[in-house]
This record gives structure tokens, C-alpha cells and sequence, in this order.
């Protein structure tokens, strides 16, 4: 997460700050002064410093150095540390880089180390003269011990002492307090003592014995005479020691402290300014309760010490951190749970007590589904008024049916006029939760990449529960996170309750797969569609296109062995139509290949499983697949063809079979490229390939229709592009009555590049009930915005030159870049950041999409591609359209009148 | 300087070896390809083809079929279509030292229709590896009643042919084109105005006569009827 939020006791958030969404914005370590932050982000390349009164950045350093311009080799491992004897100096170590910064905001001097590939920088570490970095020599199997000068980072000398870890190990089971590296070497402690001095030159190791391996090494609290240390095992026990210094002399002593909570626990320390000594604060959950014991560490043992518990409103999983501050007298403990929950707690006389909770989960979205909301009881019971057979009984329904409605009509009046006020929140908590008579608001189901789902209203962005599952992990789906996210049962069906399932991983054991089912409006579980546990491995997952029970689908299921099984078990001729054949498809990661398979659905089986035939291969040699895309399933098509100028007509290719699908590779002039190509699924065959040189991901494609969109970084020209690309027939159609991916169809192709005026995180296409509504593309920027460009702007048919042929046609001249206009930004001033994805659902109004797009933030609104033509606008003048026509009937009967009497007169002549 | 001249020579050399490179390398699918086709009628994947060609846009080979189809594999091949529903094409390529194959399926029907007779297109990347392959045998439908008045014959030969379909380069913004339309309209209405250095009366005469006249003949009619309302008024007194 790349934004830091500030909390002022009891409050909102006062300010945030967003860093770049790059490597660059990673935080490495924030060293907290006493008015502002200093925050070292990038693998320690970049340094800055926030002042928490406002959030200003005071000011900003980057590390220059050579490896610098090439930003795919930033260094992995990253040491900062704040000088001991001068706390107003901070040394940042990375790979090859050693800098130091004063705290105001000076780069006090930098330094490149010698790189060599069997040299590793591990730790740093500082005294009052020297800056001390240890590096592995895997060659000789040495540690280096590098002097360099506090003052000006001059190299003063070095030694070195015999290690027995590699260097994976060295970082991954070490740590460094004060002088000295703890490692732990299975059940055995080593502190390895670093000389601070050149007349120094005693290395002194110790080794502490334990009865279980060492899994974890936490340095609590260190000062220059006294350091705390945790140590858990993996029985989960934890111990906690304590290091003194001895006087004058570079030894320390050790000894355990008696902790309360010896097992799955986590502790914070902090100094007490009052006494001098120090507090520590030991924290544990255990489901929905929080235990804290705070104790005043004294010479060797702990003394006062005093419990809290709180009990929490949700489960929230284990803790994740801890820390304990004590601000003015006044105790607060700050935690992160496993579901990435914030909590802050206030520890007083009289017990613990919950100040602020927040759902940073919500800031990991990985999938989205919208519900339709459930048909109010009006609503519901049109369904049956136009039901029955005979004549009598259809009278019977529709009156009895049309005295209801006037009875509850009376009845909401009469409610509305005795309790007006009463319960006004609770109805309009009822009132949001029944579909509206336009359908636009909807429920959310988000699935975060921490396991916690939430459903939220999109009226009012409320969260109407929330449910987090403790054994979560997501799939992975070509470098990105995965959950699938169904809709078993839609709302359609009124008499039952809509279903939604998800398909996720076991946290630890991954070959296992969990479903659970819930019903969209409630979290509410459907037992008997969940299971714990699938018997095999899966490969994927996809949603019967048959309804079986109860109007449910099932899941379906492709093992290792690329067997066919369904969830809940029913026979496969059930789950999928027979009529028309079903293809699928796989990657195979290894060979970077897709494989079609038929799937043979034999009518007589009973078994739930069935294999698969192997029908096509598409292989990309020498190419890396990096994503595909598929349309959206809502995606409808209103028309097959364009009327052009001269009213002929170009009929659109509009294949459902295909998926666009996105590879990088380096030719063999080592020049990088991207392709594209449109894959058609059941044949196997290339509807579109296109190369792109010198272009780099991320590629960000919208496919709909008969046409594909995408955005790519120009390296050449360093801007972003986008490419739009049709799909025609011609002028004639192979086949007005079905389409057939077996049709020789060869498609004609229309491609056009612009160029982005931004950069872009994400793209979305509006999607409309039936297609009428024209296109809209949605795009998330990088500044924030969210922009609505109409498709016809990317309409690869934009002419060069305008005739009176394509005016007629409404075609717009071709200009090479997009012109955003800023009333085409559907967020206005709500910036939002950090987008890694838009959803749009369909409403009941033909007009109008809605759009939810969500990232570190989360924003909804609705879209009108094609303005409001199905709506009055809200300034709609009801009372002249009233009085008007009122006027013009009773003009027509006077008019009526007169015209009668003229006729008479007229005869009478 | 005879050290210098080595270095010319060496140089030289080491330039029209990369001219050579770029040269041949120009195409990008420089090189041969070796290609093996094999499908699936027999039950099992058998080769029916092999063909070592040059890959370029233009290339459009006629397989020569290495086996026929006899009457009797082909009868089976009717009446057993439901257990063979698919034509399965596997293309196996092999270009320098990387080899691997792609397959391609279509109804068996609609190859029987046409008695082996179909095109075959195959997908090239940018690297100059076959990605994917299709048949084409023109039709999508293919009815049963159809298939049993194919003329019998003692045996069926495959007639296929096949060509190259390599990536296209994707598009451009066409700033380039686009500007020198801007530059083109802009020296047009620079012309425009040039030409036109007419005097003031010439230019604008169109307009200026219209009003001329209507005024000429406003003033006129205003005369005409001054007298006799003129006179009315005086009539009047």
C-alpha cells in the first residue's frame, strides 16, 4: 500500500499522501521524528519527509547512482537505519548504494560500493565514528566488515570473520541489534558481535540454545545499553530477552523475561519517559477478543502488570502488527489484523476501548460482481396478475391482485402520515434494498485479495455486510490475483433468493480448493452449496450455461487430468446444453501454449466427470504471454452491420468465440515488442495479429463487438497510445440467422493509433441493456481521473479526409491524438488513484451504465453515453405540459361548440 | 599504419557482414521452414505431407499428398462420424533449432463434402514461428443426405494448399500524413487569399449592385407615392 493515512485521535483521516504506484512508492521504512516522518521508499532510493501537522512534503531525495536509469534492476534488499549516536543522521544501504541523509533534509554524501556477483551487501550498522556494512564474499565464505567514515564516507578499513549462511538464509533468518547479527541456525541462537572500533578487533560470538527450531527474530526495542528481543519457535512459543550491555565493555548479558502470553502473540515496546524504563504491551486475538497485557519491564523481571481484553464486532483474523505508543498519558495500541483491518484502541482505567476501525481490505479488490436488488412485493406480485388460464380465474387474479395493490398503497400512505418521523431510517434502509423502477442501484460483492468480501449498496456506497473467510488465498492468473466470482442464481427468480459463489484456495495448503455460496443481499451462507474441500486439483473454473435446481447453475470444474466435474454433482448433460457444442480452453504456462478442447457430453452418463478431446494448439514461440482478455458477458450487439453513406451496408464480424490475448518478446535485432492477437476459441485460428516494436506493457485491452481497443507505452516516442481496431464482414453477411466460428469468413480489418493524452491504469467499455445506447470508453488515469471518451473518437473508420459520404455517416476526421475535454471527466474533482480496474453493469434504462471502478479508492457513478434519451431531465416542466394540455382539450370542445353553431349559421344562408 | 589498415579492412569486413545480416534479415522470416502434416483420419495422428518451404508473405504452396484416402477408409469415415466429429489438422514446424506443432480442428463432414480438398493458413509471428493454423473449406454446413451423393471413387487424394499469414506490423498515429493535410489546407487558404487582389468594386460588386438597385428603386417608388399621398393629405384639409 502506497498511501499513508494520518489519524487524529478519534477523527477521519486529516490528510493522505499518495506515492507513485511504481516500484518507486513502495515504503521500505519510515523513522518517526518528533514533527514530521522520514519515509525511504523504492529499495531505498528515494527519501522524503512528511510533516503529520498537514501531510507537506518538506522535502525529497533521490539516490543518483549509475544503475539508477535502468529501472528493471532495482535491488531487492534494502537496509535503513537511523544513527544511534546521532539520531538526526539515517544511513540507507541497498545493493550498491550507500548514502546518508540528515534529517532536515540534507544527502550528507553517497557512495558506490564495488559490485561483484559474489559479493552481497547484508547489514549496516552504525556507531559514532563509522558507518558499518557487512557483506557476503560467497567465494571465501567471509563476512566483510566495511569502515566507512560518518563524516564524509570515506572508506577507513576492513576486516573480515568466517559465516557459515549463504546469503538467501543470511537475510532470511538474521537480524541485527546494535552492534551485534542474530541468527538463528535452527534451535541454536548465534549473536555475532560486530567491532565498533579499529582497536577492536575481538569478534564474539554466543550461541543460545533452544528446544525447537528458531522460526522468527524480532528486535523490539534497542537502545545503546539495552535491547528486547522476541524469538518464536515453530511450536508458535515465543520468548522474550532482554540484553544489557555491560558497562565500559563491548559485552552483553542476557536474560528471558516472564511474558504472560507465551504463544501466538505479539509484543511492542516502548521507553517510558517518566521512570525511564520500559513498558512492554502483549497482544493477542483469539477469535473475535483481543487480549493486552502491559507490564513494566524492571531489572530482569516484569512488575505491574495489568490486563485488557476488547471485543471486536467482526472476526478480523489473527494480528499481524502491533504497536503500543503512549502519547500524553494517554495509552493507544495500533493494529493491523490478517484481514487488513485498522484498529486503534485506547487502553484507560476502566478498560479497553475501540476508537477507530477501517477496512483497509477494501483498498485490494481482485474481483467484482453486481446483483440486481429484489423485486419489491408490489413488484412481485405483477408476476402473478397476468397468470391462470381460464377466463374466470385470469378476472379473479387481476382484480384480487389490483385490490392488493390499492390496499398497500392506502397502507403506505396511512404509514407515511402516523409515524413519519419514527422510523424514517429504518425505511429507508428497507426502501434502499428493493429494486428501484429503473434498476439502477445495485449490490456490489467485492472480493479482496486478504479474503474479505463485503457487499456493498451502490445508492449510498454502504457496506451491508461483510464476511472474512480465515483460510483465504487467491488463484493466480497470468501475474495477476484471481478469485471467480459467479452468480449461481440471478435475481430474476423471485421466489428464491439470488446466489453467488466464490472459488478460492487454501492459505495453506494450495492444491486445495474451497466454494462457498451466499446469497448477495445478506452474507448469508448457503451450506449446502459450500464445500471445504474439492477432492482435485483444479485447473479452472466456469459457470454452467444450463439452470438445474432450484434455477441454480452449477460450477464446473477442469481437474489436473483434465477431467470435467461439476458442483454440486449432476450429470454433465444437465449442466450444458447438448445442441450446442462446448469448447474450452487452457494455457499451458510451461510451453506457453493455449489448447482447445470439445467437450464430449455423452446423454446416457450419469458420472459427473468426462474428458476432454484436445481439438486445437496455439503456440507462441519465443513470445511470453503476459494477459488475456475476454468480452464482458453482459456485451450485447444491437445491430449487425453499419449503414454506411451511400445506405449500403457493412456487416460487422461479431465472432463470441474470440479472446484477445497479449504477448512481449524481444525480436532478433533485440528489439522489444508487443503482439496482440484475437484467438478465436473453437477453431484455433488468428483474427488479428498485430506487432507493436519498441513498445512496452502494461497493455490495457477493451473487447466488444466487433472491435478491440488497447493502450500500450510508446518507448520511442514516450507517450501512451491507444490502437482501435473493427472487424467487418463486407458488404455481405455469410449468415444473417446464426454465426459459426467454422464459417469462411476472412474478417477486413480497420485499425487506427492515437495518441493518449494520459497515461493509463485501467480501461472499461459502458455496457447498456440491449446495445442501442453508443459506446463509451472508460478510462482511469494516473492524476486521477476517470475519463469518458466516446468510442466513435476511437472509431478506426475516422477518415483523413471528410466526404459528404462520411459526414453523412456522422464519421469524425481523423486527428492522431485524442482530445480530452475536462467536462469528460466523470469523477470531477474526486480524484481517485491507483485504479486497477472499472466494472460496468447494465441498468433497466437503456441509456444509462453505471460504473464502478476501484483501486486504492473506490468510485461509482452512473454514465449516459448517449445523453439522457429515454429519461425527462429532472427541470422537466410537468405543470405547463399539464396545463397545456388541459388548455388545448377544452379549446377543442369550444372550439367544437363554435364550429357547430358556424355550421348551422352556414346552412341556414 | 599497417596496424591501421587491418583495423580499416577488419571494419570493412565487419560492415558488410552486418549488411548481409540486415540484408537478409530484412524480411524478418528470412529462412527456410520445414513443415509436417499430419491429421488425424486413421484414428491416431499420421503424416500425410511434408513440404520445406521459404516463409514470406507470398508463399502459397500445393501439398503433395504423401498417401491417398481409399474408398474403404473413406465409407468408414462417413458412417462412423459421430465418433470422429472433428478433422484434426497438426501442423509440426521446425525452424532452426526450435521445433513444435499447432493444431487446428473443423467438422469432419465438411472435409469429406469437399473430398479433401480445403486451404490451410497458418499464423507466423513476428520471430517467424508458426503460432496457429486454420483450415478452410469454404463451406461451414454440411447436410448427411449431401454427403452420401459424393461420386464414388476407388480413392481419395488430399488437395490442399496452403500459404503464409505473417503478423502485421501495427498501426501508427499518422502525425506525418496528418500534418502535411493541416500544412496542405494551409497554403490553400494562402493561395486563396493570394489570388485575390481584386479591387474592392470588383470583388464585392455582387453584393454592392443588389443594393444598389433596391435603393435606386426604393427612392424611386418613395416619389411616385410622395405625390399622390401628398395630395390625399391635402385632399384631406
Amino acid at each position: 500500500m502506497t498511501a499513508i493515512p494520518s489519524y487524529l485521535y478519534y477523527i477521519e483521516a486529516r490528510w493522505r499522501k499518495v506515492f507513485e504506484a511504481n516500484d518507486y512508492g513502495k515504503i521500505d521504512r519510515i523513522i518517526w521524528y518528533d514533527q514530521e516522518g522520514v519515509i525511504v521508499t523504492g529499495n531505498g532510493r528515494r527519501v522524503r519527509a512528511l510533516r503529520y501537522a498537514d501531510g507537506l512534503e518538506v522535502w525529497q531525495l533521490a539516490a543518483t547512482s549509475g544503475t539508477n536509469s535502468n529501472e528493471e534492476t532495482i535491488s531487492k534488499s534494502c537496509q535503513v537505519i537511523k544513527n544511534r549516536f546521532d539520531p538526526g543522521t539515517i544511513h540507507i544501504l541497498n545493493d550498491d548504494l550507500l548514502w546518508s541523509v540528515s534529517s532536515y533534509g540534507e544527502m550528507l554524501w553517497s557512495i558506490e560500493l564495488p559490485t561483484k556477483p559474489t559479493l552481497k551487501s547484508l547489514f549496516l550498522f552504525s556507531t559514532s565514528q563509522y558507518v558499518i556494512v557487512t557483506s557476503l564474499d560467497s567465494n571465501s565464505n567471509k563476512l566483510q566488515v566495511t569502515y566507512y567514515s560518518k563524516q564524509n564516507g570515506a572508506q577507513a578499513f576492513s576486516s573480515s570473520i568466517p559465516w557459515s549462511f549463504n546469503a538467501k538464509d543470511s537475510q532470511s533468518k538474521c537480524s541485527t541489534m546494535n552492534n551485534i547479527i542474530l541468527c538463528a541456525n535452527n534451535a541454536e541462537l548465534s549473536m555475532i558481535t560486530i567491532p565498533t572500533t579499529i582497536d577492536d578487533t575481538n569478534i564474539n560470538t554466543r550461541q543460545i540454545q533452544f528446544s525447537n527450531p528458531i522460526e522468527q527474530i524480532r528486535v523490539l526495542y534497542e537502545s545503546n545499553t539495552r535491547s528486547i528481543v522476541s524469538i518464536k519457535t515453530d511450536n508458535a512459543e515465543t520468548k522474550v530477552y532482554q540484553f544489557n550491555k555491560k558497562d565500559s565493555t563491548n559485552e552483553w548479558s542476557y536474560h528471558e523475561l516472564n511474558i504472560q502470553i507465551k504463544s501466538n502473540a505479539f509484543y511492542s515496546v516502548v521507553s517510558d519517559k517518566n521512570s525511564g524504563g520500559q513498558q512492554i504491551l502483549e497482544g493477542s486475538a483469539s477469535q473475535q477478543k483481543l487480549n493486552f497485557y502491559l507490564s513494566t519491564i524492571s531489572e530482569q523481571t516484569l512488575t505491574n502488570t495489568r490486563s485488557y481484553s476488547i471485543e471486536l464486532p467482526e472476526n478480523m483474523g489473527d494480528i499481524e502488527y502491533l504497536s503500543y505508543s503512549n502519547v500524553k498519558h494517554t495509552q493507544f495500541v495500533t493494529l493491523r489484523m490478517q484481514d487488513a483491518s485498522l484498529l486503534v484502541i485506547k487502553l484507560a482505567d476502566n478498560g479497553a476501548e475501540l476508537i477507530l476501525h477501517r477496512d483497509e481490505a477494501l483498498s485490494s479488490i481482485i474481483s467484482v460482481e453486481a446483483f440486481d436488488l429484489s423485486l419489491s412485493s408490489g413488484q412481485m406480485r405483477i408476476e402473478d396478475e397476468f397468470g391462470g388460464t381460464e377466463m374466470f380465474s385470469m378476472f379473479v387474479r387481476r382484480i384480487s391482485s389490483q385490490i392488493s395493490q390499492l390496499t398497500s398503497f392506502v397502507m403506505r400512505l396511512m404509514n407515511m402520515f402516523t409515524n413519519a418521523h419514527a422510523n424514517r431510517e429504518y425505511m429507508d434502509k428497507q426502501a434502499a434494498l428493493v429494486r428501484d423502477e429503473f434498476n439502477l442501484n445495485k449490490i456490489l460483492i467485492v472480493v479482496t485479495s486478504v479474503g474479505k468480501v463485503f457487499g456493498i449498496l451502490t445508492q449510498s456506497g454502504g457496506i451491508l455486510w461483510k464476511h472474512y473467510f480465515t483460510d483465504f488465498a487467491p488463484f493466480e492468473h497470468f501475474n495477476t490475483l484471481q478469485v471467480p466470482l459467479f452468480h449461481i442464481r440471478s435475481a430474476a427468480h423471485y421466489t428464491h433468493p439470488p446466489l453467488a459463489s466464490i472459488v478460492y484456495r487454501d492459505r495453506n495448503s494450495l492444491y486445495e480448493t474451497h466454494v462457498r455460496t451466499f446469497n448477495p443481499y445478506t452474507g448469508d451462507f448457503e451450506e449446502s452449496l459450500s464445500t471445504s474441500s474439492l477432492p482435485h486439483r483444479i485447473k479452472r473454473v466456469f459457470l454452467s450455461t444450463q439452470i438445474v435446481n432450484d434455477f441454480c447453475k452449477v460450477l464446473l470444474f477442469v481437474d489436473a487430468n483434465n477431467k470435467i466435474h461439476t458442483y454440486p454433482t449432476v450429470p454433465l448433460s444437465r449442466a450444458l446444453s447438448t445442441t450446442t457444442p462446448t469448447y474450452i480452453y487452457l494455457f499451458d504456462k510451461a510451453e506457453q501454449a493455449f489448447i482447445g478442447y470439445y467437450l464430449t457430453i455423452n446423454e446416457n452418463e450419469q458420472e459427473s466427470s468426462t474428458g476432454l478431446k484436445e481439438v486445437w494448439r496455439v503456440a507462441f514461440q519465443n513470445e511470453q504471454v503476459i494477459n488475456i482478455y475476454t468480452r464482458l458477458s453482459s456485451d450485447r450487439v444491437h445491430s449487425a452491420g453499419i449503414v454506411l453513406g451511400d445506405r449500403s451496408v457493412l456487416y460487422k464480424y461479431t465472432n463470441p468465440n474470440l479472446i484477445a490475448v497479449v504477448t512481449e518478446g524481444i525480436d532478433y535485432q533485440k528489439v522489444p515488442f508487443v503482439s496482440i492477437y484475437l484467438l478465436d476459441t473453437v477453431t484455433g485460428s488468428l483474427k488479428l495479429s498485430h506487432t507493436h516494436k519498441r513498445v512496452k506493457s502494461p497493455v490495457h485491452v477493451v473487447l466488444a463487438e466487433n472491435w478491440i481497443v488497447y493502450t500500450y507505452y510508446n518507448q520511442r516516442y514516450r507517450r501512451y497510445e491507444a490502437v482501435s481496431s473493427s472487424l467487418f464482414e463486407g458488404e455481405a453477411q455469410y449468415n444473417y440467422s446464426s454465426f459459426s466460428s467454422f464459417d469462411p469468413i476472412e474478417p477486413v480489418i480497420q485499425s487506427k493509433a492515437y495518441i493518449l493524452p494520459y497515461g493509463v491504469n485501467a480501461i472499461q467499455v459502458t455496457t447498456t441493456e440491449k446495445g442501442i445506447t453508443s459506446r463509451d470508453i472508460i478510462m482511469a488515469v494516473p492524476n486521477g481521473m476517470l475519463i469518458e471518451i466516446p468510442w466513435m473518437l476511437f472509431d478506426p473508420r475516422r477518415p483523413f479526409d471528410l466526404t459528404s459520404m462520411d459526414r453523412e455517416e456522422g464519421l469524425i476526421m481523423y486527428t492522431p491524438d485524442i482530445m480530452v475535454n475536462f467536462e469528460s471527466v466523470i469523477n470531477y474533482y474526486k480524484q481517485v488513484y491507483n485504479i486497477r480496474g472499472i466494472h460496468t453493469v447494465s441498468t433497466g434504462l437503456e441509456s444509462t451504465s453505471v460504473v464502478f471502478a476501484y483501486g486504492l479508492d473506490m468510485f461509482f457513478t452512473r454514465v449516459f453515453p448517449s445523453r439522457l434519451f429515454d429519461q425527462l431531465k429532472d427541470d422537466f416542466d410537468f405543470m405547463f405540459i399539464g396545463w397545456s394540455t388541459v388548455a388545448f382539450v377544452v379549446g377543442s370542445f369550444i372550439a367544437k361548440r363554435y364550429a357547430a353553431i358556424h355550421q348551422t349559421k352556414k346552412a341556414w344562408k | 599504419m599497417m596496424f591501421e589498415q587491418k583495423n580499416l579492412i577488419v571494419g570493412f569486413i565487419i560492415l558488410i557482414v552486418q549488411f548481409y545480416a540486415i540484408s537478409t534479415l530484412d524480411d524478418g522470416n528470412d529462412g527456410f521452414v520445414s513443415l509436417n502434416f499430419e491429421d488425424n483420419i486413421d484414428g491416431k495422428f499420421s503424416s500425410f505431407s511434408k513440404i520445406n518451404v521459404q516463409l514470406s508473405r507470398q508463399t502459397e504452396a500445393e501439398l503433395t499428398p504423401s498417401r491417398t484416402i481409399s474408398s474403404g477408409q473413406f465409407d468408414r469415415l462417413v458412417d462412423f462420424r459421430s465418433d470422429y466429429p472433428y478433422y484434426t489438422l497438426k501442423v509440426h514446424f521446425k525452424r532452426g533449432t526450435i521445433q513444435d506443432y499447432v493444431m487446428t480442428s473443423i467438422p469432419m463432414c465438411l472435409v469429406l463434402q469437399t473430398q479433401f480438398r480445403y486451404t490451410v493458413t497458418l499464423y507466423v509471428n513476428e520471430n517467424g514461428y508458426v503460432v496457429s493454423a486454420q483450415t478452410n473449406t469454404g463451406n461451414s454446413t454440411c447436410s448427411l443426405p449431401h454427403l452420401s451423393e459424393i461420386e464414388k471413387k476407388s480413392e481419395y487424394n488430399y488437395k490442399v494448399s496452403m500459404r503464409f499469414q505473417l503478423n502485421e506490423i501495427g498501426p501508427q498515429p499518422d502525425t506525418q500524413r496528418f500534418l502535411e493535410k493541416l500544412k496542405r489546407q494551409q497554403e490553400a487558404k494562402l493561395n486563396a487569399q493570394e489570388a485575390d487582389n481584386r479591387p474592392f468594386i470588383l470583388k464585392y460588386w455582387k453584393y454592392i449592385v443588389p443594393v444598389v438597385i433596391i435603393m435606386v428603386l426604393q427612392s424611386a417608388f418613395t416619389q411616385d407615392a410622395g405625390g399622390p399621398g401628398a395630395g390625399g393629405g391635402n385632399g384631406g384639409g
